[in-house]
């Protein structure tokens, strides 16, 4: 489920705004509800006042022309129309007869304290009631008016503020989407930037004033392109060298093949079929080296670590080259000081201990000496082989890890790829290697590899 | 015709010269640049093939040294690396031709005859003398329209001759264009060959130059 940032934004904004929108109706309702009812009272007051100034000098004329201080009349009662129905009054005369009153008025006194308001029931009516009494004539008045007029006006107040804000609310979601998508704008033509990009486009993508939040991402992209680059063009190179390097044997493969065709000779036949021979092996060896480089070149390694004896690997490695070493009369020495035991891949180790001892007869003259040694130095195990053939200046040996490079000894055969391979395995085993002079000037190389570090490391030995 | 060919790897250049040889060209291989500098200084060639991966000394180098010595020779370059910009700078760097390998061995002899013919500024790619036409591509030789039975080795010196119209061919260099087939080089097999044309194409179409060698008239 994909969230929608805008949506998310719009959701809060809205949810926070009605939150503060019921709130401030609410206040406004009670606010104005209040303001309203001290209007409606002072209202209450000055009627009560105008009906009493009007009721005294009624009322008097009436009961001075009869010299009496009672109104005694039978059914002597003054029904006037209220001019403003949601009010009511009453007239009483101080012998508790109701002298005057509204159409909308009960007949019984509204109840009332003198001098107050009261909010009371009537029936089932609810009044709320102010009471005005005479001290001279003992006449009072009573004004009451229906609580639900009173609620009815407060709430026409309330709703009318609500009603502009409800107005308000969409426009101000709307302007929120509309800002939202405008916040996003960068994001999107990032998105097209990117989208629109060739697969082998690595440049890197920019925007114009794009936003403070944004440039994280924009960095973390190009940081992201410049490192595909550099592995896109490594790829590339490999490859590039690896087709280099297939072509040679491969014309040769084609040409011997003419020759075997074309000869008439027998001899001169057998000779092309035995270099044809001898590319097939070259080219064999090539692919498998390529394709142990592929499989160790990736970041997903799969080594089978085992404990592994780097001495008893080193004779294994040493008694199948002994052949090699002897056809050239080249003599193969080996010193164990001591045997360290490795936690590492098997095969890995076997290739680096071949790799280096075969670059070492290969390249040491007829009747030369290689000498391997084994030995354990400050928590590492090392490999050290010496030969005596003509070593490599100090400024080639940088590049002996190059692929495909042999400083210029073609003629010993191999195709440039025993060194990478070497250096790629110790990599994994977070080993080193070191290039030097051997004492009389032929090539050392030293192979330091980590001790396991649960204490099993290597123990003195008293071979040699 | 002799041709050098500079090639590190062993087993292409032994292919290269063997088959080379074996259509009837004098080849000489030599495995680094260095060592070609020195048969370069000795020997006319008419060709160099050159491979530019070399080691010690790049072909490209190579290339330069021997256009520095105002040597004309025409040098086809024979490499792995295949871009424009590699071909750029291989014939831009002096080479006459270029070719990316793998080639295909007919491809190579085609070019060569195609150097060849520029070399003798010759327009069509059959050699003509007289009623004789011989086509180095077929390997064929007709008389008055006739196809002709030779040898190779007969075809060999026929060609060479023709090639070098006007001008005397040495002994040595024709026992250097038979040599490819392992046979024993004695003093009189030149000879055999060209007692056996001449019988073919009639007693005067070889003349004898003593002291300089055979020529076509």
């Amino acid at each position: 489920m994909h969230v929608s940032l805008r949506r998310r934004f719009l959701t809060v904004m809205l949810s926070v705004f009605s939150m503060a929108w019921i709130a401030a109706t609410a206040g406004i309702y009670l606010d104005s509800f209040h303001e309203t009812a001290e209007l409606l009272d002072a209202e209450l007051r000055r009627t009560a006042s105008v009906v009493m100034g009007m009721s005294l000098h009624e009322l008097e004329e009436e009961l001075l022309s009869r010299g009496t201080r009672t109104l005694d009349i039978a059914g002597y009662e003054n029904v006037v129309t209220s001019a403003e129905a949601k009010i009511a009054f009453q007239v009483w005369l101080a012998n508790g007869q109701l002298a005057v009153r509204t159409d909308n008025a009960p007949l019984t006194p509204l109840p009332s304290t003198t001098g107050g308001f009261v909010d009371s029931a009537v029936g089932n009516e609810y009044w709320r009631v102010y009471a005005l009494v005479d001290a001279r004539t003992g006449i009072t008045v009573r004004v009451g008016e229906h609580e639900s007029v009173r609620h009815k006006m407060s709430s026409d107040v309330a709703f009318r503020t609500v009603l502009s804000l409800m107005v308000i609310v969409p426009i101000i979601g709307l302007m929120t989407w509309i800002g939202v998508g405008r916040a996003m704008e960068p994001l999107g033509r990032l998105t097209d930037q990117v989208a629109r990009r060739q697969p082998h486009d690595f440049s890197a993508v920019g925007l114009k004033g794009s936003p403070r939040e944004i440039e994280p991402l924009i960095n973390a992209l190009n940081r992201l392109f410049t490192c595909l680059k550099l592995a896109f063009e490594n790829t590339r190179r490999f490859t590039a060298d690896a087709a280099h390097e297939l072509r040679t044997p491969l014309s040769a493969m084609a040409v011997q093949t003419d020759v075997a065709i074309l000869a008439t000779d027998e001899e001169v036949r057998a000779t092309a079929l035995n270099y044809l021979k001898k590319s097939i092996r070259d080219m064999t060896q090539l692919v498998h080296q390529l394709l142990t480089l592929a499989r160790w070149d990736g970041n997903v390694i799969d080594l089978h670590r085992c404990l592994l004896n780097l001495a008893e690997t080193v004779h294994a490695v040493v008694s199948k080259l002994e052949d090699q070493a002897r056809a050239r009369d080249i003599r193969l020495t080996v010193t164990v000081s001591a045997e360290p035991l490795l936690l590492a891949d098997e095969t890995a180790i076997h290739l680096v201990v071949r790799n280096l001892l075969d670059n070492a007869i290969r390249y040491t003259p007829v009747g030369g000496q290689v000498s391997v040694e084994v030995n354990v130095v400050a928590g590492y195990a090392t490999l050290h082989v010496a030969d005596t053939g003509p070593g490599i200046a100090p400024e080639q040996r940088e590049r002996l890890f190059q692929r495909f490079y042999r400083a210029g000894r073609s003629d010993g055969g191999g195709s440039g790829l025993g060194l990478s391979i070497t250096q790629r395995c110790i990599e994994l085993h977070q080993g080193t290697i070191e290039i030097d002079s051997a004492d009389g000037g032929g090539l050392a190389v030293t192979v330091y590899l980590p001790l396991p570090k649960t204490g099993i490391g290597g123990r003195p030995s008293a071979k040699s | 015709m002799r041709i050098l060919v500079v090639e590190d790897d062993e087993a292409l250049g032994n292919g290269v010269q063997t088959w080379l040889r074996l259509k009837g060209y004098s080849v000489d291989l030599f495995r680094d640049g260095h060592a070609a500098q020195q048969a370069l200084k000795a020997v006319a060639y008419r060709l160099v093939i050159l491979d530019l991966g070399l080691p010690t000394m790049d072909g490209l180098t190579l290339l330069r040294w021997i256009r520095d010595r105002a040597d004309l020779t025409p040098v086809m370059v024979i490499t792995a690396r295949d871009t424009l910009k590699d071909r750029l700078r291989g014939l831009d760097g002096g080479a006459d031709d270029y070719l990316v390998k793998p080639f295909e061995m007919e491809e190579l002899a085609a070019r060569i005859r195609a150097l060849e013919r520029r070399l003798n500024q010759r327009a069509s790619p059959l050699l003509c003398h007289g009623p004789v036409v011989l086509d180095p591509a077929a390997m064929t030789v007709a008389l008055d329209g006739a196809k002709l039975n030779v040898s190779r080795r007969e075809f060999v010196v026929l060609r060479e001759l023709l090639e070098n119209k006007g001008k005397p061919v040495s002994r040595d260099q024709l026992d250097h264009l038979l040599y490819a087939w392992g046979e024993e080089v004695e003093s009189n097999t030149v000879s055999v060959h060209i007692h056996n044309l001449r019988k073919k194409l009639g007693e005067n179409f070889i003349v004898t130059r003593r002291g300089f060698g055979y020529l076509v008239v």
